[in-house]
């Protein structure tokens, strides 16, 4: 393979240099740690209610298996480089990310005990997964490289592959972050409980000023407590400046609207203390701040719409001269993007067209057309919304997403809730798909990694990961007795109080929505709302205030909160310190700070499992 | 202007916001009497459909206002459509940067942060490089291309507002991406010198150059020194 750089003149890049990248064994070690990682995380999603990041464990495994055992013991010249176990965490990752997906709408499918077509679930999943990754092509270097997010988790990889030669310096400060960050995630785990999750610093003043558990005041004070998780400060001193926006989002809902909706009488009178804040929360601040995040990302389309048909104009430029030079683009090519999309897009008819049967027995094509490229179009932005959020902090809007998805379908098809689900389930690995192939993507741009190798890397597994984490969810419902009910809270390991009890509570949160929505308690209104103010905030010369004033009000305030003080620090730090500073100690330590947590909570999950609790 | 436009967009977001997330009790009309989307918006719009819309009118107001430029700022440049430029001083400055051309003490004194002279830095440091030998020279290569990725970077992208309101979306999107081009080879020489396959280092190296000199060619092509610190 030969690839030229995309600027003339440039020297083409001899893929048989001898620099390991796209490698046999970088594949295959990807495709097994993915696989496992997918069927490992659907158990323990289905059991605990939360999924998990699958690059930082790929990362440091691949470092042992490709570097220590390629390298060292098999004897592989070279086995192992920086770029090759890029490759690796990519397709490991990429096949894992639709763990997550799936485990949050399938089973709410199965939960409500509809008919469905398995095959049909399946194609939904797979156009979802590469319509994920060609959507990503454009978006690359508008994120990436203009808009120049973060993506914390990205740089926390980046920085575990660079370890060889960052210094011994900085190895340390990678592992204070880590010893610190997987000492507290210890410390707050439920079992010891040495410390609290979450600093309540509001209720603490709020019993020094004796306010009582109604009012204004009350919400304030309540509702101010801040996250001791250590990845999320972590991203915020990633962040730095361009993560204020997020924090400033979570100070005026908490500190401003929701303090005004109580003082003006419109949360329920009777409601005092947590009940208060899970009123004002789930009731006000939560829509409004979805209905911000597709305002936002909506107008943010326009905005930037200059921008990405550049961008789109520079890859065909960039594969023309390529193919001048007889080599090969960085980049993959536009074409790649209208085959990919226009694929997609004809799976995602099929799938609605198949769906629009419903119980009747008949093809309803204007319901189907209508459903597909509604479909799509929030397939594309919804990849969007959560490129931004994950690019800006770490954090993935994946619920409500899949929420509006479902409620349009919803919509469009007259109450079809298979349908809605099944495209719920293309959206929400689309989704995942979007933010992990971005997180990777930023990784490689710090380590040095081809993009098109990444991407199309990401390209050929796309299909492994949906179709693992669909059978891994059909096998453990298919264990109940009778072959159904399996998992969830009317399983009879979970009605009996098993250590065997799967009880599958994010898929639960779907079922309780799909409820709503069809009773008519979905808060249209407020994401109507929303959105124009969405559109409003791209008027500001800030790339993407929309998504992230939106994310912040979706989000609990702690986690607003605990990302905003990294971020100030990081500040700070910069102000008093400099740029090399922040380079050479806050970047280590936190990434530290993400891979530690990620890695303890991991380890705690699995002797959780094991332990049977 | 601009800060009163900050206000009222400010004072807008939050009014809106509020009126928002208004809880509303809406009366059923659809069948069996069940709530349906139109009864939902059309209930908001009764109670907090008016304040909502004064928000939003602060707020595009005031966006809008934000967005006017500082009296005495330099307008947006037009894409030139060759290497013409209009000879006066400082124009010529940004031709001597990139032709490679020993710049006047005073003009890197005076603009020491000017994204035109950061590039340049940087380009100094790529051409500073070895081309062959790289086993020999690894302390020194590790050394500096750490400085490039860590500390040139940065400054350069704090300019990044700057460049906009200079060279505009489009023009700034084309610079960015060269540069991006030469960051990426940039990271790896680093991660290929790390790796001690020292063979991927010089073409790397050679494909940084090559993306740093469109980034620079597209930049001074359209970068006005003048009114500028």
């Amino acid at each position: 393979m030969t690839q030229a750089a995309d600027t003339p003149g440039a020297p083409a890049n001899k893929a048989g240099s001898g620099y390991r990248e796209i490698t046999v064994a970088a594949v295959v070690l990807g495709i097994v740690q993915g696989a496992l990682m997918t069927a490992a995380f659907v158990y323990i999603s289905l059991k605990l209610g939360f999924g998990l990041a699958g690059s930082t464990v790929a990362a440091i495994l691949g470092f042992a298996l490709l570097r220590g055992v390629g390298r060292k013991g098999l004897k592989i010249k070279g086995c192992g480089s920086i770029v090759e176990n890029n490759i690796n965490q990519t397709i490991a990752s990429g096949v894992n990310t639709a763990s997550a997906g799936v485990v949050f709408t399938f089973p709410a499918l199965l939960l409500l005990g509809l008919q469905y077509d398995i095959y049909t679930i399946l194609l939904a999943a797979v156009a979802g997964s590469f319509m994920g990754i060609v959507i990503i092509i454009p978006l690359r270097k508008q994120l990436i490289e203009i808009e120049r997010l973060k993506f914390p988790s990205g740089v926390a990889v980046a920085t575990i592959l660079k370890a060889p030669g960052a210094g011994a310096k900085k190895a340390k400060y990678l592992g204070i972050g880590f010893l610190v960050s997987a000492g507290l995630t210890l410390a707050t785990n439920h079992h010891f409980q040495w410390l609290p999750e979450t600093l309540p610093i509001g209720p603490w003043i709020k019993s020094l000023l004796h306010v009582g558990n109604a009012g204004p005041w009350a919400l304030v004070l309540i509702g101010t407590t801040v996250s001791l998780s250590m990845a999320n400060i972590g991203a915020g001193l990633l962040s730095g400046r361009g993560g204020l926006p997020f924090a400033l989002g979570g100070v005026m809902a908490w500190w401003v609207i929701g303090p005004v909706a109580v003082w003006q009488g419109w949360a329920p009178p009777h409601l005092a203390g947590e009940q208060l804040v899970n009123s004002v929360y789930g009731g006000m601040l939560r829509p409004t701040g979805i209905g911000i995040l597709i305002g936002g990302a909506l107008a943010g389309v326009v905005a930037a719409f200059p921008a990405i048909k550049g961008a789109i104009a520079s890859l065909s430029a960039a594969a023309k001269l390529a193919r001048k030079g007889g080599g090969q683009s960085e980049e993959l090519s536009p074409k790649v993007l209208v085959v990919g999309l226009g694929g997609s897009f004809v799976a995602l008819f099929v799938v609605t067209l198949v769906g629009s049967m419903g119980t009747t027995g008949h093809f309803h094509f204007g319901t189907a057309i209508a459903a597909a490229v509604a479909g799509a179009l929030w397939l594309a932005l919804a990849g969007l919304i959560v490129a931004q959020a994950t690019g800006a902090t770490d954090i993935s809007p994946l619920s409500g997403l899949a929420l509006i998805a479902v409620t349009l379908m919803l919509a469009i098809t007259s109450g079809n809730v298979v349908l809605a689900v099944t495209i719920g389930i293309a959206v929400s690995i689309a989704t995942n798909q979007c933010a992990d192939m971005m997180t990777d993507l930023k990784t490689g741009h710090l380590v040095g990694g081809v993009p098109r190798r990444q991407q199309l890397a990401q390209f050929g597994v796309a299909w492994i990961g949906p179709a693992i984490a669909i059978g891994t969810t059909l096998l453990l419902w298919k264990a109940g007795p009778g072959g159904t009910n399996g998992f969830g809270p009317e399983s009879a390991a979970c009605i009996h109080k098993l250590p065997e009890c799967l009880p599958a509570p994010q898929a639960g949160v779907l079922e309780g929505m799909i409820k709503g929505v069809l009773s008519g308690h979905a808060p249209v209104d407020k994401y109507v709302a929303g959105a124009g103010i969405g559109a409003g905030l791209a008027l500001v010369p800030i790339g993407g205030l929309g998504v992230l004033i939106g994310l912040a009000m979706y989000l609990p305030f702690e986690i607003t909160l605990g990302y905003g003080i990294g971020c100030l620090i990081s500040i700070a730090i910069e102000k008093a310190k400099g740029h090399h500073y922040v380079a050479d100690v806050v970047v280590p330590v936190a990434a530290g700070l993400i891979v530690g947590e990620a890695l303890m909570a991991l380890t705690l999950t699995l002797v959780d499992l094991v332990g049977g609790s | 202007m601009r800060a009163l436009g900050m206000v009222l967009f400010v004072i807008g977001v939050l009014v809106a916001s509020c009126y928002a997330a208004r809880a509303v009790h809406p009366q059923g009309t659809g069948p069996g009497g069940e709530v349906t989307s139109g009864d939902r918006i059309s209930a908001w719009g009764h109670v907090a459909g008016a304040p909502f819309a004064a928000g939003m009118v602060l707020l595009v107001v005031g966006g809008l206002l934000s967005r006017v430029r500082r009296p005495g700022a330099p307008p947006p440049r037009p894409i030139p459509t060759g290497t013409e430029h209009e000879g006066f001083e400082a124009e010529g400055v940004a031709d001597l940067i990139l032709e490679g051309e020993p710049v006047p003490e005073h003009v890197k004194s005076e603009h020491p942060q000017a994204p035109p002279v950061l590039l340049m830095r940087i380009a100094a440091k790529l051409d500073q490089l070895p081309d062959g030998n790289t086993a020999e020279h690894v302390a020194e290569l590790h050394q500096t291309l750490d400085e490039i990725l860590e500390q040139d970077v940065a400054e350069f992208l704090d300019q990044r507002e700057d460049m906009i309101a200079e060279l505009g979306l489009t023009r700034f999107a084309e610079m960015i991406g060269h540069f991006a081009s030469m960051e990426r080879n940039t990271a790896r020489a680093w991660s290929a010198l790390t790796d001690e396959a020292y063979d991927e280092v010089p073409p790397s190296i050679e494909r940084a150059r090559s993306g740093l000199a469109m980034a620079r060619k597209t930049l001074s092509s359209a970068w006005s020194f003048s009114g500028r610190g």
